[in-house]
C-alpha cells in the first residue's frame, strides 16, 4: 500500500470518528438546581443586562425617593405587590403578582420576571447545561406579561384600545417602545434599561405640540402622536403640565393639566390625552393676543411646592416649546 | 426458622409506630360555598312587613317630613311614626331627598331619620349609599354625610359596620369621621380609635377636643386612663373579646365574606379596600379570614394572611390555622410574618423549624422576621448559624435581627454588627431593624439612657439610617 493510500485512509477513518464522536456525543451534563437570593446573582453572566437594568427605574421601584414619597414609606400598601413582587410566573401570565417578603429593595428585578416555578429561568433560549438552566420562553415578550403592573392603572387597556394593537404594519407593542433591541438589531437582545417617562426622548416623541390662531385667538393643541397609550399614562403620580406666557415675561401661566387623578381625589376629573387623539384650548386673555410662547411640562410627582405660583422651570422637565406671533 | 420469624414479629409488634404523614394541605371553595350557604340564609329571612298600597311620591314624602319638623314632643314622634308604619313604600322617595340639593336641609334630615328608624335592609343601604357619596364624585354636603353616620346607630343593622368600614377609610371630613367612629362603636366595634386619634393631633382645634372627648370616654368606659392606653389596649388585642355582638348576624357574616371574596379581584384598589375593611373587623372576621387560608385561590389565602399579619394580637385566634398554612409553600411567607405580628409565643418553635436549608429562602427570610417580631427565645440555637458570612444576606440580617431580640445591653456581638450594617446598608429597608434596636435599647433601661437619647435625637435627621448605624459601632460584645 502506497504512503499516500495509508495517509488517505488514516484521514478518512479519524474523519469518521471525529463525526461519530460529534453526532453521539452525550449532551453535557444539566446544571443542578440552584436557588435564587438575589439579582445581583445574574451579573456574573448577565453583566451588560444586569447593567441596563440598575441603570432603569424597575431597579429603583422600591428605593426612589419619589415613589416613597407618594406610597408614604409603602403604607399604601396595595403599591407593594408590584414594586417589590414575586415572580410573575408564580401566579401566571396576565394574572396579578403578589407581594413578596425579600429583597424588596431590588423593586422589579431578574427574578421578578424571570424565575419560574422551577426554579429555571425564562429566557430565549434552551441551555440546561448553563448555571441559570434557561428555558426558550416566548411569553416574556407577550403584552399580558406586562399586564400585571402595568394594566392596575389601565395602561395595557389603553394600548389595547389604540389603532397600536390592530394586527398589520402599524402593530407596536409595549416591547417595542420599551424595550427595543440593542442598537436595533434582534441578534444583540433586547435593552433592559426599559425606558418610559424618565426618559424625556421618548416623551418628546410621544406628543406634539402646535400653536395656531383661530380669528386672532391663540388656541394650542397637544396631540398625542407616539404614546401607545394615553398621555401621561398612569393614576395619580405622573402629570403633564401646558403653560404660556406673553413673550418677555418670566412667569409662567397655567393652561391645562394631564392627569389621572388618585382615587381620594373625587373632585378631579381624568384629563389624560388617549392614543392618537388631539386636545385643543383656547388661551382666553388679552395678554395672549401679543407674541406668545407655549410649553409643555412633564412631572414625575404631581404636586407643586407652591400650587398657587407652580415654578414649572424648577419642577418639571420641558417637554416642547412653541411660539406663536401676534 | 419458626424461633427467628418469631423474634422478627415481636420486634415488629414492639417497634414505634412511625408518625403518619400529616394530609396534605387542604384547597377548597371556602368562600364560594359560605357565601352560598350564607345568601340562603339571607334569603330565607323574613321579608320585612309591606303595607299595603304604592310608593310614595317625593312630594308627599316631604309633606309627612313637613310634619315631624314642624311639630314637636308626641306630635314628633306620631309624624316619625306614621313614616315608620310605611316602611317600604316610603324609602325610595326618602331616598332621592338625600340627594335633593336643593331643598330644606331640616326636611332632608328628617329623612335621614325616618330611614334610620325605618330601618330595612333598603332603609339602611339608604343611608349607607349617601355616606358613600364622597366615595365616587365631589360632594358639597359633608353634613348629610356626617348626619347619616350619627342616626345609623337607631337602625341596629351591625352588618353596616363592613360600609362604614371603608367609608373611614376614604372619609375627609372630620365630622363625619368622628360620627363614623361613634356609630362603629355602637356596634361594637373600636375600629375608629385610629381615624379619632389623628384627628386629636390635627389642627383643628374644635375637632381635636371633640375627638379627644370621645376617646376619652371610651377608655373610661374600659376602665382605662386615656386615649393613649386605649389605642394600645385595642392594638394589643385586649377587647377582641368584647367587639361586635356576638353571634354576628348572618348579613353581616355574608358583608364579611364578600370583602373576603374581593381579595381575588384583579385591580388592587378593590383588593386593598378589602384589606382595609378586614383589618379593621372584629373577631368572626379573624374566623372566616382563618377559613379562607384553604380557599382554592391562592390571592385568597395570600391576602387572608396578610390582613391577619395586619389585625396583629388582634387575631391571636387565628395562631392555629396560620401554623397549619406553613405547610403551603405559596402562603408560608405570609403566615410566618402573620405568627410573627401575632405575638403568641407557642409559635416560636414552628418559626425555628421554618429556617432550615430545606425550606424555601423565601419562607426562611420570612420566618426569621417573625422571630425578631415575636422574640427569639429558646430558638437562638437554629438562628446562631445563620450569621455565617456564607449566608444571603436578607435572611442573615434577618436572623440577627431576631437574636437581638433576646440580648442584653452588654451582651450582643455580632447580631448588633448585623442589624447595624442593616440599617446602614439601605435607608428604605432600616425601619424594621430600626425598631429592633428601639425594643433592644427600650429592654436595655437605665445602662442605655444616654444611647437612647442619642438615637431619638437622630429620629428626623436625612441621614438617620447611617448616623444610626455609627452610634452603634463599637458596642458589640465579643461572644464568650
Amino acid at each position: 500500500m502506497s504512503p499516500g493510500r495509508i495517509v488517505s485512509a488514516l484521514a478518512v477513518v479519524g474523519l469518521s470518528a471525529w463525526l461519530l464522536l460529534a453526532v453521539f456525543r452525550p449532551p453535557p451534563p444539566p446544571a443542578p438546581p440552584r436557588t435564587f437570593t438575589s439579582s445581583s446573582e445574574c451579573r456574573n453572566c448577565h453583566a451588560g443586562a444586569y447593567a441596563e437594568w440598575q441603570d432603569s427605574w424597575h431597579s429603583r421601584a422600591w428605593v426612589d425617593a419619589d415613589v416613597r414619597t407618594l406610597s408614604n414609606d409603602f403604607a399604601n400598601t396595595d403599591c407593594i405587590d408590584c414594586h417589590a413582587p414575586r415572580p410573575v410566573f408564580e401566579t401566571g401570565i396576565g394574572q396579578r403578582v403578589l407581594p413578596r417578603e425579600t429583597r424588596r429593595v431590588e423593586g422589579v428585578d431578574c427574578i421578578a420576571c424571570h424565575l419560574r416555578p422551577d426554579d429555571r429561568i425564562a429566557g430565549t433560549i434552551d441551555a440546561p447545561s448553563a448555571a441559570c438552566r434557561p428555558v426558550a420562553t416566548r411569553e416574556l415578550a407577550n403584552v399580558d406579561f406586562c399586564a400585571p403592573c402595568h394594566n392596575q392603572h389601565n395602561t395595557v387597556d389603553q394600548w389595547r384600545a389604540s389603532k397600536y394593537a390592530e394586527p398589520g404594519p402599524g402593530y407596536q407593542d409595549c416591547l417595542s417602545c420599551h424595550m427595543p433591541y440593542r442598537d436595533g438589531d434582534p441578534s444583540k437582545g433586547r435593552d433592559h434599561r426599559m425606558h418610559g417617562g424618565h426618559a424625556l426622548e421618548l416623551v418628546k416623541r410621544a406628543v406634539e405640540l402646535r400653536a395656531k390662531r383661530v380669528d386672532g385667538n391663540a388656541v394650542v393643541e397637544v396631540e398625542n402622536v407616539g404614546a401607545g397609550h394615553n398621555f401621561p399614562t398612569d393614576e395619580r403620580s405622573r402629570a403633564s403640565d401646558l403653560f404660556w406666557r406673553p413673550r418677555g415675561e418670566t412667569t409662567w401661566r397655567p393652561l391645562y393639566r394631564f392627569r389621572n387623578p388618585y382615587r381620594f381625589e373625587v373632585d378631579l376629573p381624568n384629563t389624560e390625552l388617549a392614543a392618537h387623539a388631539t386636545l385643543a384650548r383656547e388661551i382666553d386673555d388679552p395678554a395672549a393676543a401679543g407674541a406668545i410662547e407655549i410649553a409643555l411640562f412633564y412631572k414625575f410627582s404631581p404636586y407643586w411646592t407652591d400650587p398657587t405660583a407652580p415654578d414649572p422651570e424648577r419642577e418639571a422637565v420641558l417637554v416642547h416649546r412653541v411660539e406663536l406671533e401676534p | 426458622m419458626r424461633g427467628l420469624a418469631g423474634v422478627w414479629l415481636c420486634l415488629a409488634a414492639c417497634a414505634p409506630a412511625s408518625k403518619p404523614a400529616p394530609p396534605p394541605y387542604a384547597l377548597e371553595p371556602v368562600v364560594a360555598r359560605e357565601l352560598a350557604a350564607l345568601e340562603i340564609e339571607v334569603a330565607r329571612e323574613p321579608a320585612p312587613r309591606v303595607q299595603n298600597g304604592p310608593a310614595l311620591e317625593l312630594s308627599e314624602a316631604r309633606d309627612l317630613l313637613g310634619a315631624v319638623v314642624g311639630s314637636e314632643g308626641k306630635l314628633r314622634l306620631a309624624a316619625l311614626d306614621d313614616l315608620k308604619q310605611l316602611g317600604e313604600r316610603v324609602v325610595p322617595a326618602l331616598r332621592t331627598e338625600l340627594v335633593a340639593n336643593d331643598d330644606d336641609p331640616a326636611l332632608r334630615a328628617a329623612a335621614v331619620e325616618a330611614l334610620a328608624e325605618i330601618a330595612t335592609p333598603s332603609a339602611i343601604d339608604a343611608l349607607l349609599e349617601r355616606l358613600e357619596r364622597a366615595r365616587r364624585e365631589a360632594d358639597p354636603e359633608p353634613w348629610m354625610r356626617a348626619h347619616c353616620a350619627w342616626r345609623l346607630p337607631l337602625a341596629k343593622a351591625d352588618w353596616s359596620a363592613d360600609r362604614l368600614l371603608l367609608a373611614l377609610k376614604y372619609e375627609s371630613d372630620y365630622e363625619t369621621v368622628i360620627w363614623l367612629a361613634r356609630s362603629l362603636e355602637a356596634n361594637g366595634s373600636l375600629a375608629g380609635v385610629v381615624g379619632l386619634d389623628v384627628i386629636a393631633r390635627g389642627p383643628n382645634a374644635e375637632r381635636a377636643a371633640e375627638a379627644t372627648s370621645v376617646l376619652q370616654a371610651w377608655a373610661g368606659a374600659r376602665g382605662l386612663a386615656g386615649p393613649a392606653e386605649l389605642l394600645a389596649a385595642y392594638h394589643g388585642g385586649a377587647f377582641v373579646d368584647r367587639e361586635e355582638p356576638n353571634p354576628a348576624s348572618v348579613r353581616a357574616r355574608l358583608a364579611t365574606w364578600k370583602r373576603i371574596q374581593s381579595l381575588s379581584e384583579w385591580q388592587l384598589r378593590g383588593v386593598d379596600d378589602a384589606r382595609f375593611v378586614l383589618v379593621q373587623s372584629g373577631p368572626s372576621a379573624v374566623d372566616a379570614l382563618a377559613r379562607a387560608l384553604h380557599d382554592e385561590n391562592r390571592y385568597v389565602r395570600v391576602h387572608a394572611a396578610q390582613v391577619l399579619e395586619r389585625m396583629g394580637p388582634r387575631a391571636r385566634a387565628a395562631v392555629d390555622p396560620l401554623l397549619d398554612a406553613l405547610r403551603e409553600r405559596g402562603l408560608a411567607p405570609q403566615a410566618a410574618r402573620a405568627l410573627g405580628r401575632l405575638g403568641e409565643a407557642r409559635a416560636r418553635p414552628a418559626l425555628a423549624a421554618e429556617l432550615d436549608r430545606s425550606r424555601p429562602f423565601e419562607v426562611r427570610v420570612a420566618a426569621a422576621r417573625a422571630l425578631a417580631d415575636l422574640g427569639a427565645d429558646g430558638v437562638e440555637d437554629s438562628l446562631q448559624p445563620l450569621l455565617d458570612p456564607a449566608t444571603p444576606t436578607d435572611l442573615r440580617y434577618a436572623s440577627a435581627s431576631a437574636l437581638l431580640s433576646v440580648r442584653g445591653f452588654g451582651d450582643a456581638g455580632a447580631e448588633l454588627e448585623l442589624v447595624a450594617a442593616a440599617i446602614a446598608a439601605n435607608a428604605a429597608e432600616a425601619p424594621p431593624f430600626e425598631a429592633t434596636i428601639e425594643r433592644w435599647l427600650a429592654r436595655a433601661g437605665e445602662p442605655a439612657a444616654e444611647l437612647r437619647t442619642r438615637w431619638y435625637e437622630l429620629a428626623s435627621d436625612p441621614e438617620r439610617p447611617r448616623k444610626r448605624a455609627e452610634l452603634l459601632a463599637g458596642l458589640a460584645q465579643p461572644r464568650k
